[in-house]
């Protein structure tokens, strides 16, 4: 769904890793709302020749409405966004965010809850602990990361949590023994993963081998959209034809022309965007499509999927 | 709101509950087109909406607001169970109360008060003669369980659903005026099961796209949608519970009391993110106005009459309108100058 | 457009099939498909609780909570018996901690159905026949295929509410 936005003062910049800047956002017009742990908010930039749009994981307590605080990790692959928030971005300047958005949140049935970060993936877990021992749940926090890249807020986090917290720093060799780990975990546990991809699919893997129901793995899986070749998109409803250059997605491309397209994440998980396909060939980018879905052809993720030819013709 | 609440009027027994002309003229009537089929009719619900329409705020409260407290009271005394609120859902209620007494407050001032120091709130209904202070969040301090201490103070049913595993749960509400479906049955149940007795919707995938709209619905971001039935006399509980007394209204309608008994009845369902929670807050908040009321208005009496008489033979059993559908036709045939 | 009558709340029961990650495999009742799956797997990842022919007992139940006690987190659980008694079973699984795929339940036993009276909340079991006389209040309800899980219980309505002489002729349940 496309929504408005609501325009944000930016009050404070921390850099809390070497790699990592945390970002803290006060409403320019009356105040935020309390939100639910695990939410997230799309960031709008202002930028040529078009805004930057990065969803980024709420790590502020979920109780405290005076101010949203983010943290963003200086990605090598941008696509500008995280090198926009972290070189162009002041303390005063002007934002816009979307209003929170939850497609991570905590099952509040179950008798443990096991958080698995990798790297700058501790943010919605940050917003997640105040709630967690607001309710004395049973928890625990094993954060992996590298200590001369990320590894943000782990001492305040293993002060604050003691043998709740797991650190593992890959640098140093401190190894999350995941087979191990999920192996040992009583019935009723949860586990919730937050990270690169290879730690998702590693997790989902092992859980998997180890006879966990799917339904108690959650994951929280934003795929930046990667660049591709171009292709064309014709719309059927109007007949009109549509350039996406190899930097943009189709998604960009479609607001660009004007044309509105529902959408939350812009990642390739929340499914508000997908959009019926008429004929071409679909390159599948997104966690939000079954194989079944994908194996019929006919629908796309316009957020970060693209034709894998030349050209597309979409119900639009 | 900017009618004066009147007194207490029944939806029961003698059925003395009447619309003002001003409320006849705010009626919601559902109806877009002379055809009358399912669709996801879901609309963003953007505040304000039209001054003194029924849209203007989140919540409206109008002339019958003591009519319905009062109506809700003798329903939960005869019946505890129409209230109920799972466990896990005690963060929700409270993220409801919030919710209602903020808007209350700001749309009503003249009727609400909220003060709050922290976590110190002080609520104020004048129209109920409410004064109560508590601690937020701590149901310890509240005289009566959350959801029915809210639920008590505002129009319509009210749901608190669940969202885990991208599927919406019944785990919560107040539901004393509900057009024919059973809280305590359908308590626990996931969206496409609460919906299960609804005719043809589900092969019309319409569940599947309204699902995946509201489990997407961010904070702040309301949306609306109007569903409709008839209803013998102005009764408000057409509860499957009740159902013994009064499912014999059906069969009392004749031509000649057609337009005195039976009532548009329309609710406007109003979802809404709950924010601490991550629950939606599902509000039905019910119109009822007679056939004579809602044929002052022409082009209503036309369109009703269109709409009437195109509907679908499932439709008309669902929802149990198979006794009397026919009388409302020829009742209303006389509004349309097609005929 | 293909309407389909079956309401959608109604269960439906696949076939059992072994879960074959997990580490401990919970049998509960007795019937053929039962046993054949029991046979296929080794003793020791095995636990057979016999019973449920009456239901969920209170013996049953003490049993039951002890088992659960033990199973560990990659458990299976395969129910036999009556409609109400294994949704009885999956429900006190996902009290114990399970998750609705870990509870595979066989064809119910029987067309015996568990009726919640939607009037006085009381629940009548072994309905065959609609319309039947609720047992707590006696009215006469419809028997519906609206089904809840939590309650394991089918949905009956007063027949006659609109007009007590309209009785319409008693049908056998599918």
């Amino acid at each position: 769904m496309s929504t408005d936005s609501i325009r944000v003062r930016v009050s404070g910049i921390e850099q809390v890793s070497p790699l990592i800047r945390e970002f803290t956002l006060e409403a320019i017009d009356g105040e935020f709302l309390a939100f639910s742990p695990g939410s997230h908010v799309v960031v709008e930039m202002p930028a040529e020749p078009r805004p930057h749009r990065n969803a980024y994981s709420l790590l502020s307590d979920p109780r405290d409405s005076g101010c949203y605080r983010i943290a963003v990790r200086l990605q090598e692959q941008s696509r500008g966004g995280s090198v926009y928030m972290h070189e162009s971005v002041k303390v005063g300047d002007e934002l816009s965010i979307t209003p929170p958005a939850n497609l991570f949140a905590p099952n509040w049935n179950a008798g443990k809850h096991l958080l698995l970060a990798g790297g700058v993936g501790i943010t919605p877990f940050m917003a997640y602990l105040p709630e967690l021992k607001r309710r004395g749940a049973d928890f625990e926090l094993h954060y992996l990361y590298r200590g001369s890249s990320t590894g943000a807020y782990r001492e305040q986090l293993k002060a604050e949590l003691g043998e709740q917290c797991f650190l593992y720093d890959s640098e140093a060799g401190q190894r999350c023994a995941l087979g191990e780990l999920l192996a040992d975990q009583p019935r009723g546990t949860h586990v919730y993963i937050c990270g690169p991809e290879e730690l998702i699919a590693g997790v989902r893997e092992v859980t998997e081998e180890l006879g966990w129901p799917a339904s108690h793995v959650h994951f929280e899986a934003f795929a930046a959209p990667q660049p591709g070749k171009p292709f064309e998109v014709e719309l059927s409803r109007s007949g009109r034809t549509v350039k996406v250059d190899g930097e943009t997605t189709l998604l960009e491309a479609l607001e660009d022309a004007e044309v509105d397209v529902p959408h939350l994440c812009r990642g390739g998980v929340c499914g508000q965007c997908v959009t019926r396909v008429l004929s071409g060939d679909i390159e599948h980018r997104d966690e939000f499509l079954s194989a079944a879905e994908r194996e019929q052809g006919d629908c796309i993720m316009p957020c970060v999927s693209r034709a894998s030819g030349k050209r597309l013709v979409i119900d639009l | 709101m900017r009618m004066a609440p009147k007194p207490i009027q029944s939806f029961r027994d003698d059925f003395t509950y009447s619309n003002s002309p001003g409320a006849v003229a705010r009626f919601p009537f559902p109806f877009p087109e002379d055809e009358y089929m399912y669709s996801v009719n879901i609309e963003p619900h953007v505040t304000p909406g039209p001054e003194g329409s029924v849209y203007e705020h989140l919540l409206d409260i109008d002339e019958h607001y003591l009519s319905e407290m009062h109506e809700r009271d003798l329903v939960l005394k005869e019946n505890p169970k129409r209230c109920l609120a799972m466990p896990h859902m005690d963060l929700a209620c409270w993220d409801m109360i919030d919710r209602v007494m903020h808007c209350f407050s700001e749309d009503y001032p003249e009727h609400f008060k909220l003060t709050k120091a922290g976590d110190q709130w002080t609520w104020e209904n004048k129209l109920l003669n409410i004064n109560d202070s508590f601690t937020f969040g701590d149901s310890s301090t509240l005289p009566l369980p959350p959801m029915e201490y809210i639920g008590r103070q505002v129009q319509g049913d009210f749901a608190l659903l669940d969202q885990r595993d991208g599927d919406l749960f019944m785990d919560a509400g107040i539901v004393t005026c509900p057009a024919d479906w059973s809280l305590a049955f359908d308590a626990g149940m996931g969206f496409k099961e609460w919906h299960g007795p609804v005719p043809m919707a589900h092969e019309m995938g319409i569940f599947d796209r309204a699902l995946k709209y509201l489990c997407a619905i961010p904070l702040g971001r309301p949306v609306r949608r109007l569903n409709w039935t008839l209803t013998v006399n102005a009764r408000m509980d057409t509860s499957p519970e009740t159902y013994p007394s009064w499912g014999s209204d059906r069969a009392s309608v004749t031509p000649e009391n057609v337009g005195e008994k039976v009532h548009l009845r329309v609710e406007l369902q109003v979802l809404d993110r709950m924010s601490r929670s991550n629950a939606l807050m599902f509000s039905i908040r019910t119109y009822l106005i007679s056939l004579e009321d809602l044929v002052t208005n022409p082009e209503w009496a036309k369109r009703m009459h269109r709409v009437m008489k195109g509907l679908p033979e499932q439709l008309i059993e669902y929802k149990g309108l198979t006794r009397f559908h026919p009388l409302v036709v020829d009742w209303l045939a006389k509004y349309d100058p097609a005929n | 457009m293909q309407i389909d009558p079956r309401i959608k709340s109604r269960p439906l029961y696949d076939p059992v099939v072994i879960r074959p990650k997990a580490k401990k495999h919970l049998f509960i009742g007795a019937g053929a498909e039962l046993d054949a799956l029991y046979a296929s797997l080794p003793q020791e990842q095995c636990i057979r609780v016999a019973g449920g022919a009456d239901g969920l007992t209170e013996a049953l139940r003490a049993e039951l909570d002890k088992v659960f006690e033990t199973l560990p987190l990659a458990s299976a659980v395969y129910v036999c018996g009556s409609e109400g008694f294994m949704w009885d079973i999956r429900n006190l699984s996902l009290a114990a901690g399970l998750a609705d795929e870990q509870v595979q339940m066989c064809e119910p036993t029987t067309k015996e159905r568990r009726l919640f009276c939607t009037h006085c909340y009381e629940i009548t079991e072994g309905v065959t026949h609609s319309p039947q006389a609720c047992s707590a209040c006696g009215r006469l309800l419809l028997v519906r295929d609206h089904y809840s899980k939590l309650h394991g219980a089918y949905v009956g309505v007063q027949i006659n509410a609109e007009d007590p002489a309209d009785i319409p002729e008693t049908e056998e349940l599918v």
